[in-house]
């Protein structure tokens, strides 16, 4: 009996400290692809063919070990994007007058006769990017940095709040508010969140759907009248805008009513005011793309956000009034970024991502998957060659295409010598997740 | 790779200290003292910055026994190594920087010599580097090409050196021209990572570059401002 008890501890032991396979590779078919999103336990595989516009779903099949690939077939459309952290949804931009969600698990039993569960039109771009937790997720736009909340309540999709941008105090202002930046670093998120946390939101929004309404009453008269030869499209054009107009003096005029009778404003002045719509109109316009980070990314807790600033690829924590604070320089203008998955204690650790490195043997540039370790501030160098962009798993294997090959790799073999433990190994699916 | 000659110099500055030695073969080498950064595969840090010759770059290895400066050339490098007593040797080579492959069937390619005839024969121009696999680079190319081109600037697009040419038969790609999907094979671009994002937008005005490369999609009116502001 003791000696059984002895094997079995043993067996359980030795089973507890099996490594996953050091470097998984699967034949994938040859396409057009840059972006590989790849869902936390590793299972699911989102591709884009660029070259047939297609958006497929793959499934990595782990049979004792034999690995292969199952293909759904999927209505998605060009850059579709998982919302994060748990892959319940993706998102399908510019997709029938919107970003439409799909439900992944839709996506799998219907493949392409699956059917979008919610369409949001305000928000709606490619390269965007989704993070999340328990309490929701939020989108964050390519161009502007512009962000949406959203809500998963009773299984459906809801929008919460207004669209707000996220890293306001990098803006680079344009000349002709460059005077408002000290301005904007002081006190832009003190009234920024007097007026997020009022009802004003509230009140404004049915000012301007009232004043828009006639803007559209409008554009269909218009359109009549062209119709039949009574008006052209300059005139119609000019009327659409001028109405457009009157709406905004009436949001501004609406705002500061709303701020002087609201107590809680009482120490914000009307220059404040003012400068807060001028910075506001800015940040919405789209003069905004030019004056912030460059090849965006949301972390997939949305606490953190990535691009190229200045010269280089930097990482920032979002705070309080979703002004940002930098925290890693990768010192290289480096591809878009992804960001590992938290850990159970909440850090994100790691982003992955594409650049050039020189190699001495050969005096040439060549492209190389890397991995920068957030905290230490170290580079590590996984694959060589022309690949995809790459992406972790939430147990931080990292998974990249490499012209007709998906590649798994054990990330801490290559960065620490150690390995990731396996702890699903006979699980259908390419390795295991790390604890949930 | 061919050695073609090897010539020593003797240099007697000190310390950090060979910094005369190194700064006197920037200055004749025409740096523009640009430094971007990259490492290399033997782990140490590469500094690079472009030359007023478009197509020619200095690259500059720190190693504890001594700096390496590296002239940079579509068909030759030249690499001076700089010991810790400041000697500095100099060797030069018929070396390729760019894959091979680009030498053959050069009418598929764009070369920086095709580069430098552009910025030649056009006063104001824009470079429009887009690949395949990013789709954006793909559905906004008229639109940038007709902003670009109303504002008076000469547009052309070069396609990312590693994509497949055989690989753009379906619609999708049917309004890019057989000019402007020619594979870039300009080492001017290519340091400055053209192909690491696309679109990737290069501006020139008097045969130099006018700002540092645009990564990524603008919206019209943004893109407007941007180029208004080299007219």
């Amino acid at each position: 009996m003791i000696l059984l008890s002895f094997v079995l501890s043993f067996i359980f032991a030795a089973s507890e400290n099996k490594c996953i396979p050091e470097h998984i590779k699967i034949p994938f078919p040859d396409m057009n692809l840059e972006y590989v999103r790849v869902s936390p336990d590793g299972k699911h595989l989102i591709v884009t063919d660029t070259e047939k516009d297609k958006v497929y779903l793959y499934e990595v099949v782990n049979d004792g070990g034999k690995y292969s690939l199952r293909k759904y077939e999927t209505p998605l459309r060009n850059e579709a994007y998982p919302v994060e952290p748990d892959w319940e949804f993706i998102s399908s931009p510019y997709h029938d007058g919107g970003t439409q969600y799909f439900r992944v698990s839709d996506l799998i039993q219907l493949q392409d006769k699956a059917t979008s569960v919610y369409k949001e039109t305000a928000l709606n771009e490619f390269y965007h990017s989704i993070g999340g937790d328990k309490d929701g997720f939020t989108v964050m736009s390519w161009t502007r940095l512009q962000s949406q909340k959203y809500k998963v309540v009773e299984d459906k999709i809801k929008a919460e709040g207004e669209l707000e941008t996220i890293c306001p105090n990098l803006m680079d202002l344009p000349e002709n508010l460059r005077h408002l930046k000290s301005w904007m670093l002081s006190d832009y998120q003190k009234v920024d969140e007097i007026v997020s946390n009022s009802d004003f939101g509230g009140a404004l929004d049915m000012v301007m759907k009232a004043c828009y309404a006639k803007v559209t009453v409008i554009a269909e008269g218009c359109g009549k009248l062209i119709k039949t030869g009574k008006g052209t499209i300059v005139e119609c054009k000019e009327n659409i805008n001028r109405r457009s107009d009157i709406c905004l003096e009436q949001y501004v005029t609406s705002l500061k009513k709303l701020i002087k009778a609201d107590t809680a404003m009482s120490n914000v002045t009307e220059e404040d005011v003012d400068n807060y719509i001028k910075l506001g109109n800015f940040l919405t316009s789209d003069e905004a793309s030019m004056h912030i980070l460059i090849n965006p990314i949301l972390s997939n807790d949305r606490k953190h956000v990535a691009g190229v600033y200045g010269d280089s690829t930097k990482v920032y924590s979002i705070g309080a009034g979703r002004y940002c604070t930098q925290e890693n320089d990768l010192k290289s203008r480096t591809s878009k970024v992804s960001f590992s998955y938290p850990t159970v204690d909440g850090d994100t650790k790691y982003v992955t991502y594409s650049d050039l490195e020189y190699n001495e043997e050969t005096k040439s540039d060549v492209k190389v998957v890397k991995v920068y370790d957030l905290k230490s501030n170290k580079t590590y160098t996984i694959a060589t060659g022309d690949s995809s962009y790459s992406n972790f798993t939430k147990d931080e294997r990292i998974i990249y295409v490499e012209s007709d090959t998906l590649n798994i790799v054990d990330a801490h073999k290559k960065m620490y010598g150690t390995c990731i433990k396996d702890t699903q190994s006979s699980s259908s699916g390419a390795g295991s997740p790390a604890s949930q | 790779m061919q050695l073609l000659m090897v010539v020593t110099f003797f240099a007697h500055a000190s310390g950090e200290k060979c910094s005369n030695e190194i700064n006197k073969l920037l200055q004749k080498h025409q740096s523009k003292g640009e430094w971007t950064q990259l490492s290399s595969t033997d782990g140490d840090i590469v500094k690079r910055s472009p030359t007023s010759n478009i197509g020619e770059w200095v690259q500059i290895i720190n190693r504890k026994s001594g700096d390496k400066v590296s002239i940079i050339k579509p068909d030759s490098m030249t690499d001076y190594t700089v010991d810790t007593s400041c000697m500095v040797k100099k060797e030069v080579s018929s070396h390729h920087f760019l894959n091979a492959k680009f030498e053959k069937n050069k009418k598929d390619f764009f070369s920086d010599q095709d580069l430098k005839l552009k910025m030649k024969k056009n006063k104001l121009g824009l470079i429009y580097v887009w690949s395949p696999k990013f789709i954006y680079s793909v559905k906004e190319f008229s639109a940038i090409k007709k902003t670009a081109e109303s504002l008076g600037y000469s547009f052309h697009a070069v396609m990312a050196a590693d994509d497949n040419p055989e690989k753009l038969n379906s619609s999708s790609f049917s309004h890019i021209s057989k000019d402007f999907r020619r594979r870039n094979a300009s080492l001017e671009l290519l340091l400055q990572k053209s192909d690491l994002h696309s679109p990737t937008m290069f501006i020139y005005k008097n045969n130099k570059w006018s700002a540092k490369p645009l990564v990524g999609v603008f919206t019209k009116k943004a893109l407007e401002q941007e180029l208004k502001k080299y007219l």
